[in-house]
């Protein structure tokens, strides 16, 4: 059932109700250069073993060396799907955008194969999607890697990265639409709450007209957005698997689980001024360490030398 | 500067508080404790350390009398992450003896409050107001640790009553209590109603006095408290009074650290109705007010489209209003997060653009800048983390044309190796960052799945944005 939720899987049953996307199949190899380490533009991998620079002398540049991928045929491909799009884009592989990474890239907003390339290296998002995508899954045994990998190429859409509060995520048992929490679990929005009374026939129209008894697997949960007014159409953004592993925003799993069909929908946001809060991204600006930080004698010793570091 | 009018409308809007104002203001008669600022405004960052089923939430809850995240259905769930900051204050009775007089309030308690216990009803003084910091957002967190200074003053490590002491991830959190610089712990026994009566609660009192010998929080308090029931809440926040009051420069030029930007417009909404962005973050020193001018660094930017190249343009404007959760304030001192309202286009805001960024006085902020010389320093092996299954692979040597995240206070970018020689190596910024020469910035290389400290560097040279 994760597999169902690949974009390359659903987007040709919905593509009139999702935005433009050009989806790309990615050589074999790209598999291997993504899973290389350090993020590197493709040219500047070399077939011979250049990890072995441990001493701090000068390694010899690399002029004389074979760069080891050569996707120009990819890049043909890509930079006419990039000037289609007005060349703006906003990437995805298989299941995730690099949305992790956005320090590198403001926005996501990719306008060339080089902030492409570094988005998709960068990402640990990503990088989830290219080794361990099927972890957790029952449905799954054996390889927790995907196959073959697609990079799909949406138009960017300025008002999708920008008017959040417009993004719902629903929970769908049986068929049947049973829950929607705000995608921005962060953020109090004040004219959610009178907006909601007109999102709500809008979404449930949208499940019963295009999703309902059509998607591969009875129960899911899907994304939307709404355009903003006058257009107010509402847009499918992406699928998720029906699994603990789907972030349930303002929900809680157990809740989602236990919610009968046979009730009305629980349409979940945030009702009250929060105050301001950290973002739930940061994480992902700063090295592995600082967030698991446990055995933080290193850590502490690292920073104490460098802090203590003064150049003579 | 707003017009006393003006400044009155803002203040009235809770007249149960103290009551602000910008004429003939002084910083410099401003203490933590002002009682026109701990009014409004929490001073005092209190850091909640322990694991989630240790009951967290449930304490700040018990402090703060509010729950950490609202939504249309109140959650049951504790969640830490989503919970941030929550304010409280906290009042002292004059009439009841201690502990039972000091007394836990929500943020936007009336300055005059009636004490609860039944037939005293004294007016109570209003003694601190604090903000509880679980997660300060980790590029505050990074911050910290670059520059040495705590964001927080003091941190709460919770303990369960109900297990022996110390479970493994307690050794983590007092790990993580010594990383943060805190020199001021009080630590919670908590849940303690669980095993009043089987007489485990000294036992465990015994343990944990045997678990902090040698550390940092070797001499703290241990308070034996139940935050389900209520008990000893008033002794823990006699202990928080008895934090020394941290020393804040309230007179050098303002320095906020935006951690959070956004845009609250209904889409779609007239111009005319529009407010302006908003940003929040962490002030790190001096004052900010209502009126006055500020720039934000590097602010935005954008490309040349003959050149390519990264250009920036601060943005400039004015504030037009401050809060500290929902409590205007007409001017505002370092503690909690603090919302600024500017007079500014809100789609520059919008959905934590700024985020990382510097906001001040016009011209007062570092340098924006696009290259870098550093001296660095590179680790000979990876630090461990636990989630990653690699061994302590040797670390590589920088490499031309390589892309490293590189956090420089708050703030995080991507870093291009442009030329190694021996240990000095000029990276460029692949977005346009605020730097000085002599900062610490450090250096993280993506492996296996995540990105990896490998080292550190010094500023030597930077290379200035054009404008």
């Amino acid at each position: 059932m994760v597999d169902n939720c690949q974009i390359q899987c659903w987007y040709p049953q919905f593509k009139k109700i999702t935005f433009k996307v050009k989806i790309i199949e990615l050589p074999s190899e790209f598999r291997n250069y993504l899973e290389e380490d350090g993020v590197f533009m493709p040219q500047n991998y070399y077939v011979e073993d250049d990890q072995d620079s441990n001493s701090d002398e000068e390694s010899i540049e690399s002029e004389d060396k074979t760069p080891k991928y050569d996707f120009s045929a990819l890049e043909e491909e890509i930079k006419a799907t990039v000037d289609e799009y007005d060349e703006k884009v906003f990437i995805k592989l298989n299941w995730s955008a690099p949305r992790d990474a956005n320090w590198l890239v403001p926005n996501l907003h990719c306008e060339s194969t080089q902030e492409i390339y570094s988005l998709l290296k960068s990402s640990v998002f990503i990088s989830h999607d290219v080794s361990a995508a099927y972890q957790g899954c029952v449905d799954h045994e054996g390889n927790s890697a995907p196959e073959k990998l697609y990079l799909a190429l949406k138009k960017y859409h300025h008002n999708v990265r920008t008017h959040r509060e417009n993004e719902f995520r629903c929970f769908v048992k049986e068929n049947t639409l049973i829950c929607v929490t705000q995608r921005d679990t962060q953020v109090y929005y004040p004219s959610l709450e009178t907006q909601l009374e007109q999102f709500k026939p809008l979404i449930l129209d949208f499940f019963n007209d295009h999703l309902q008894g059509h998607f591969a697997d009875p129960s899911f949960v899907f994304d939307i957005y709404i355009d903003i007014p006058p257009n107010n159409k509402v847009w499918l953004v992406d699928f998720n698997p029906w699994h603990s592993k789907t972030d349930p925003g303002l929900l809680d799993w157990s809740e989602v689980m236990a919610h009968p069909t046979s009730d009305p929908v629980e349409w979940r946001i945030i009702t009250e001024e929060t105050g301001v809060r950290a973002n739930e991204m940061s994480q992902y600006k700063v090295p592995a360490e600082i967030v698991e930080a446990p055995n933080s004698d290193e850590v502490k010793q690292f920073f104490d030398d460098m802090r203590g570091a003064t150049s003579e | 500067m707003p017009s006393a009018e003006e400044q009155k409308e803002v203040m009235g809007r809770q007249p149960e508080l103290s009551q602000q104002s910008l004429d003939g203001f002084d910083p410099n008669t401003l203490t933590p404790l002002s009682e026109d600022v701990i009014s409004r405004q929490a001073t005092v960052n209190i850091g909640t350390i322990g694991h989630v089923a240790h009951g967290k939430s449930t304490v700040v809850k018990a402090v703060t009398g509010i729950n950490p995240v609202k939504t249309s259905k109140e959650k049951k769930r504790n969640i830490t992450i989503k919970l941030g900051y929550a304010n409280a204050k906290i009042f002292k009775c004059p009439t009841c003896p201690p502990p039972q007089c000091f007394i836990p309030a929500m943020f936007n308690t009336e300055d005059a409050m009636r004490c609860k216990v039944e037939g005293c009803e004294s007016i109570c003084k209003l003694v601190r107001h604090i903000s509880f910091v679980d997660c300060p957002g980790h590029d505050l967190l990074m911050a910290t640790m670059i520059t040495g200074a705590s964001v927080m003053d003091c941190a709460l490590l919770l303990i369960a009553a109900n297990e022996t002491c110390p479970q493994p991830q307690t050794s983590e959190h007092l790990a993580s209590i010594e990383i943060m610089k805190l020199d001021h712990i009080i630590i919670l026994q908590n849940k303690i109603d669980i095993i009043m009566k089987d007489g485990t609660a000294s036992q465990q009192y015994d343990q944990i006095k045997d678990f902090v010998q040698g550390t940092k929080a070797e001499k703290s308090p241990i308070i034996p408290i139940s935050a389900q029931l209520g008990y000893n809440i008033d002794v823990l926040c006699d202990y928080i009074c008895r934090i020394p009051i941290p020393i804040r420069d309230f007179t050098c030029p303002p320095k906020m650290s935006i951690v959070r930007s956004f845009d609250i417009n209904k889409p779609g909404c007239s111009p005319s109705d529009l407010q302006g962005g908003v940003v929040g973050g962490s002030l790190l020193s001096g004052v900010l007010r209502v009126g006055e001018k500020v720039e934000i660094r590097p602010g935005m930017s954008g490309k040349d489209k003959n050149t390519g190249k990264r250009k920036c343009t601060s943005i400039m404007s004015r504030i037009v209003s401050l809060k500290a959760e929902q409590n205007d304030l007409l001017y505002a001192v370092p503690g909690g997060l603090v919302a600024v309202g500017l007079k500014c286009d809100p789609s520059l805001t919008r959905d934590d653009h700024l985020n990382g960024q510097f906001l001040g006085h016009p011209n007062k902020l570092p340098e924006v800048v696009e290259e870098v010389v550093i001296k660095f320093y590179l680790l000979r092996r990876l630090l461990g983390v636990v989630s990653d299954n690699t061994k302590k692979e040797k670390v590589s040597s920088l490499k031309k044309e390589e892309i490293l995240l590189i956090n420089i206070s708050a703030n995080s970018v991507g870093g291009k190796v442009i030329e190694k020689k021996k240990s000095m190596a000029k990276i460029q910024f692949l977005m346009p960052a605020c730097a000085s020469v002599g900062d610490k910035i450090t250096l993280s290389r993506k492996i296996v799945k995540n990105w990896r400290l490998i080292g550190w560097g010094e500023i030597d040279k930077v290379t200035k944005v054009q404008q």
